[in-house]
């Protein structure tokens, strides 16, 4: 399955633009930002959740594969290429964040108020945006759970891309999203239906 | 039994996401059409995948190619800033190293001519004594 949120834009092939932007053409990397932008935005947006950390991610994202672009020898798709930095950002991010956060919560278990978001049976589903909801239910999964709902269900990638991204093999995919969907079953089930 | 929850719902996910074989996905069928409970189940990991694929798209909101570029010019302009910097350095203690060199050599060279320590002009600029046959033997006789 091709991911679903394949960019559009204009005529020139990804590889004339990497061969431009390589060549040391900006115009041409940027083309190929804003092609991808919205792919790797829904990649660190599900993982990260919006704000500045995601902004942060994305950028950087950007910014490695420039770095790397020399390295690109074309074994895997462009886009694939970006998504896994991406997502290796994103793991590396919620890590630091996850280590944070337990020096935090050692030091003062008061601040567990301050824990990545939760759900709760109450939650006001009315008050909130679908995405929001997604968002925060999606949250509360392991960072590798997640990666792989992101990339499986969000993004749209089969589960052979989605291997080849993570570096797992297909059956730790299936695994994973199985477990993940059986929690966000339980979070998400009871509150929203097929239709919303 | 765990290991069998499992497996038929990873074929469920198969056959919702479109990649189980035919004949995994007519063994589902059948297998659904018997189970009630296994269509339910079915039926909440449908609505669970359009729940989160339907979602809006989301966007890191206007401009954000133009704020990469920024960056990365802000990235390279600091790399080329270090560069420099350290250029800057290196090539003040160079020229620092230069002088003192040269200033001992002259500094040597007028000591020398006034002393006649040195036999030639590098024994002189480098400030080695000059050793003749007399200071050799008196040297050993000590």
């Amino acid at each position: 399955m091709a991911p679903s949120r394949r960019p559009g834009g204009p005529s020139q092939s990804d590889e004339e633009l990497l061969r431009s932007a390589r060549e040391g053409d900006d115009q041409a990397f940027r083309s190929l930002v804003e092609r991808y932008e919205n792919q790797v935005a829904a990649t660190v947006i599900g993982m990260l959740g919006p704000g500045d950390e995601a902004e942060d991610v994305g950028q950087e994202t950007f910014i490695r594969f420039y770095r790397a672009m020399e390295n690109f020898r074309g074994d895997a798709k462009l886009g694939t290429y970006i998504t896994r930095i991406a997502i290796n950002l994103s793991l590396k991010s919620l890590k630091r964040r996850q280590t944070w956060m337990k020096r935090f919560v050692s030091r003062d278990d008061e601040a567990t108020v301050l824990a990545e978001p939760a759900m709760d049976g109450e939650w006001d589903v009315e008050a909130r945006s679908r995405a929001e909801l997604v968002h925060r239910a999606v949250a509360t999964l392991k960072p590798e759970q997640r990666a792989v709902v992101v990339l499986r269900m969000l993004e749209g990638y089969s589960t052979s891309e989605t291997a080849e991204i993570l570096s797992v093999p297909q059956g730790t995919v299936m695994s994973r999203l199985s477990r993940a969907l059986e929690k966000l079953e339980g979070l998400l089930g009871p509150q929203l239906g097929p239709e919303g | 039994m765990r290991g069998e929850m499992s497996e038929h719902r990873e074929a469920m996910i198969r056959a919702l996401t479109g990649e189980a074989e035919e004949q995994e996905r007519v063994r589902l069928l059948a297998r659904l059409e018997r189970e009630p409970a296994l269509q339910a189940e079915y039926d909440r990991l449908e609505a669970m995948g359009h729940t989160l694929s339907g979602g809006e798209n989301p966007t890191f909101g206007p401009f954000f190619a133009v704020r990469v570029m920024h960056r990365l010019a802000r990235e390279r302009k600091a790399a080329v800033s270090m560069y420099e910097s350290l250029r800057w350095t290196f090539a003040r203690v160079a020229l620092a190293g230069l002088v003192a060199c040269v200033s001992l050599g002259v500094y040597n060279t007028i000591i020398a001519s006034n002393a006649e320590i040195g036999s030639s002009a590098i024994e002189s600029a480098l400030g080695v004594p000059a050793e003749n046959l007399e200071t050799v033997y008196l040297l050993a006789s000590e």
